[in-house]
């Protein structure tokens, strides 16, 4: 009996001085489903933020807020003081920042969010050129609700490989690493219309270039694992067709799969040798070609080579130049270097002087299926 | 904590026990028989307080026969005992005794016992000068015939339960055992009702130990009456303070004879149609004898059914409610926004909205239950129609929430088992209490104390969740799943260690009939 007593006495203190759990219930909050940061004057920042509640009549509405506060938890506030029901975060599917801030450095909004335990590290990070604000107060077409219509076009390029991926986990584990960069899709307001048009080159916190979107593919092919992909190329037309005519002959391929390897072939220089592995399918040529002939397919295939191992090194000089190192190469020099013991600066002091050899290999593997 | 149920349900007999035994002492005085006729009468007349329907026939001078009207069968009465009584002047009880072409008939100097064999359908024979009397059981008993089992009806398979007759439940057992080994031992439970019990169980394949418990349970029962097998089965079931049902409870004879065996202990109770199982485990419940008839892939996805059913059931109301209370952030954003809106008018926080909902759920069901059956449809359908429509449109309820309640009593009513049925719908109401207060913690908690209180529990001492705690990998292909009949052990989960090679005549005690 004594000890039902205590079990039951326990019990009792549990759910009395436990009590109830702060509720949020679904309906009587608004929820954020998108922020955007810009930079404000004097240090402050600019938060954006599209609120999505629901009145009794049935119908969501969707109201942005901008505020200007030294933190963003304070503009969190001031959104509540206007506010008829209490703010949560907990459903933001996107960031995005400000082109300003981007360049300023982004690294106490990312300590702020990763910080914070209501906002999940599955939520996407893009930057915007020009201003958030402007993006996200714009009048659109169709769209209802800006979060989601965001969230959307990021969400289905990222799945595609159409843009790097970008989630708060994957960009605040490059920013934390001392040997690489994050990399983030920059999203554009145009006219009407929202766009993804390139990706933002960073270096520690900060912005420091970008690429344009043409370039997204064979930034993918450098990154690692890439499966589909569609390219369209100009290859010289010599040695390839019969008619003289033509001064270059354009070339579709797609279902592009290739995968790289990343090899430190001389520490002092330090020297990479880059291999991209390259399979794909040949969707379009100039009919005067005959892809039966296996001659003319390694022509070819030597002539994609030529092009892609140029446009490679091009971005990653670009990259090495901008003091971007978001491929990597800093990782791999201190796991293949033994008592590297590299510090942030000593990388980058290193990085400057990086040569990289890049060689791709493509094999065409069948031509003229449609699907 | 256990020893003090024990304690608790060792008071709660006694209190229950002490009257009728103070009363029962007064008349344990046993009378002899009277030689005299008129002392015979009055004496039994004194006895049985002289009621309406005690009939006594003198059927010459010296031989009188008293019985009660209606529980003797008048044709044996007039063809085999007035007709061999008749001109017979001076005679003997062992003569009668030889002469009447009775099947059953004994001999009594006791009054008490003669009495108590008059009250159950006996025919008592006095003759003047003898100090005996001759106890003729002509007994009739009314009782509906065999119909079609109501509660555990199945499409495939013995369209027969048992009635409430036990002569007539335990033939049918026979027929589908016919097995020298089949013993059956009797025992009578309740001063007041003198209630017929029978043990059954399959010498050879029966464990031991379960017997044992079984008779020592019931031979150790105290009590004042019993009316049905559903009372014996919680008077003598492991933890009576469980929610859960340790023993099975079936109308099926086929389901009775194929847990015999399978080396089960079975238990008919007079006067009951429900035939007790034992010892029965959790997953058991959730079998249906038909699955034993259909296919192995179908019999399987039926039964995994039925559990997906169980744990919707239990907890997807909770879910919703926790959801929506507390877990905002994992709503899936397609359905952030017809959530809402659905939940926009309503004026209640879900744990109230639920609670409202699944109230009425269980109110139709009660009232479907209670009322005849040609009205009872109708009021399940006005009620399920009209109060769910009508509910949505006064905004007191959200559309979703009707549907996931529906859903979850459509689950509930797929567990083959009645009784356990009954628990899986009690179940829901503390854990949406818990999901509303605590959310996901809420949940997590009901489903831990559920967990550890399934674990905790035994039947006949034997583990309550095997094969799966303690894992037993040979019952395996008969649990959740059904695998083909080769695959599966005859015996099922819990009755090893019976295989004793004992002759049946070596096994001591026990009636065999």
């Amino acid at each position: 009996m004594k000890q039902f007593k205590l079990i039951v006495s326990l019990l009792l203190s549990i759910v009395l001085v436990i009590g109830c759990a702060d509720p949020k219930i679904l309906e009587r909050v608004g929820i954020v489903t998108l922020i955007g940061y810009d930079a404000g004057e004097e240090d402050k920042v600019t938060v954006t933020s599209v609120v999505r509640q629901v009145n009794p009549d049935y119908q969501s509405t969707v109201n942005t807020h901008t505020e200007t506060e030294a933190t963003g938890e304070k503009t969190r506030l001031k959104v509540n003081l206007e506010s008829s029901k209490k703010i949560v975060a907990g459903q933001m599917r996107v960031v995005l920042f400000g082109e300003d801030i981007a360049k300023e450095g982004l690294d106490e909004m990312l300590h702020a969010l990763i910080m914070n335990s209501e906002i999940s590290t599955s939520i996407y990070v893009a930057v915007v050129e020009d201003s958030a604000q402007t993006l996200i107060e714009g009048q659109y077409k169709n769209v209802t609700d800006i979060g989601q219509h965001i969230y959307g076009i990021i969400e289905h390029n990222i799945e595609q490989q159409n843009a790097v991926s970008s989630t708060l986990h994957e960009v605040v584990r490059d920013f934390y690493s001392p040997l690489r960069d994050p990399l983030i899709p920059i999203v554009k307001k145009n006219g009407e219309n929202i766009e993804i048009s390139g990706t933002a080159l960073f270096h520690k916190g900060a912005m420091v270039g970008e690429f344009p979107i043409e370039d997204t593919l064979y930034l993918m092919m450098v990154r690692g694992k890439f499966r589909h992909g569609t390219l369209e190329l100009e290859l010289p037309s010599e040695g390839l067709s019969a008619k003289d005519d033509l001064e270059t002959i354009p070339i579709s391929i797609d279902s592009i799969k290739s995968y790289r390897q990343m090899k430190l072939v001389d520490p002092a220089v330090p020297e990479f040798d880059l291999k991209v592995i390259v399979q794909c399918r040949l969707l379009e040529i100039h009919s005067s070609i005959s892809t039966a002939d296996r001659t003319i397919v390694e022509k070819l295939e030597k002539g994609i080579n030529k092009i892609l191992e140029s446009e490679i090194s091009r971005i990653v000089n670009k990259s090495i130049e901008l003091h971007s190192d978001h491929f990597g190469f800093g990782e791999k020099y201190r796991a293949d270097t033994r008592n590297a013991k590299l510090t942030e600066e000593e990388w980058h002091e290193i990085y400057k002087n990086l040569k990289v050899n890049v060689k791709v290999q493509s094999t065409i593997v069948r031509d003229g299926v449609f699907e | 904590m256990k020893s003090m149920k024990k304690n608790l349900k060792k008071k709660l007999a006694g209190i229950k026990d002490k009257q009728p035994n103070q009363q029962n002492q007064e008349n344990q005085e046993d009378l002899p028989i009277y030689p005299n006729k008129n002392d015979f009468i009055k004496s039994v007349k004194d006895k049985t307080h002289s009621p309406a329907d005690l009939i006594i026939r003198y059927v010459s001078p010296t031989i009188t026969i008293v019985y009660i009207d209606n529980l003797v069968d008048v044709q044996s009465l007039n063809e085999l005992v007035l007709n061999g009584l008749k001109d017979k002047e001076s005679i003997t009880p062992s003569e009668i005794h030889s002469i009447l072409p009775i099947p059953e008939i004994n001999l009594s100097i006791k009054l008490n016992k003669s009495i108590n064999e008059m009250l159950i359908g006996a025919a008592l024979i006095h003759i003047v000068g003898q100090p005996e009397v001759v106890i003729a059981k002509i007994s009739s008993y009314q009782s509906r015939g065999l119909a079609a089992p109501e509660n555990e009806s199945q499409v495939i398979g013995a369209q027969i339960a048992f009635n409430e007759n036990i002569n007539t439940n335990l033939s049918l057992i026979r027929r589908y055992i016919t097995n020298p080994n089949l013993c059956n031992e009797k025992f009578t439970l309740g001063r007041h009702t003198q209630t017929t019990v029978s043990m059954l169980y399959i010498h050879g394949i029966a464990a031991e130990t379960h017997v044992n418990t079984v008779r020592q349970r019931i031979s150790d029962l105290n009590i004042a009456d019993l009316i049905d097998s559903a009372v014996l089965a919680e008077l003598i079931e492991d933890n009576s303070f469980s929610i859960f049902p340790q023993m099975l409870l079936t109308e099926r004879p086929d389901r009775f004879s194929d847990g015999l065996l399978s080396g089960k202990v079975g238990i008919v109770v007079n006067g009951s149609s429900m035939a007790i199982l034992c010892p029965y485990t959790f997953f058991e419940f959730f079998q249906s004898k038909e699955d034993q008839n259909l296919r192995w892939p179908i019999a399987t996805f039926v039964r995994l059914l039925r559990f997906v059913a169980v744990f919707l059931s239990i907890f997807l109301t909770p879910i919703y409610v926790a959801s929506l209370t507390f877990h905002y952030e994992v709503i899936p954003q397609p359905l952030l926004v017809p959530l809402s809106e659905s939940r926009a008018k309503v004026p209640f926080p879900p744990i109230i909205e639920a609670l409202f909902l699944e109230l009425i759920i269980e109110l139709l069901r009660e009232a479907g239950l209670r009322l005849p059956t040609k009205v009872g449809q109708t009021i399940g359908i006005v009620g399920g129609i009209v109060l769910g429509t009508a509910a949505v449109q006064a905004g007191i309820t959200s559309n979703i929430l009707i549907i996931i309640i529906a859903l979850c009593a459509l689950a509930s009513f797929t567990t083959p088992n009645y009784t356990m049925g009954n628990v899986i719908r009690v179940l829901r109401f503390p854990t949406i209490v818990l999901a509303g207060f605590w959310g996901y913690y809420g949940i997590m908690l009901a489903f831990c104390i559920l967990l550890i209180h399934l674990l905790k529990q035994s039947s006949l001492g034997a583990p309550y969740t095997a094969p799966y705690y303690p894992p037993r990998f040979k019952d395996w292909p008969d649990s959740i799943i059904r695998l083909p009949l080769l695959l599966i052990k005859r015996k099922s989960v819990n009755t090893r260690g019976g295989n004793s090679e004992h002759p049946i005549n070596e096994q001591n005690g026990g009636k065999k009939v």
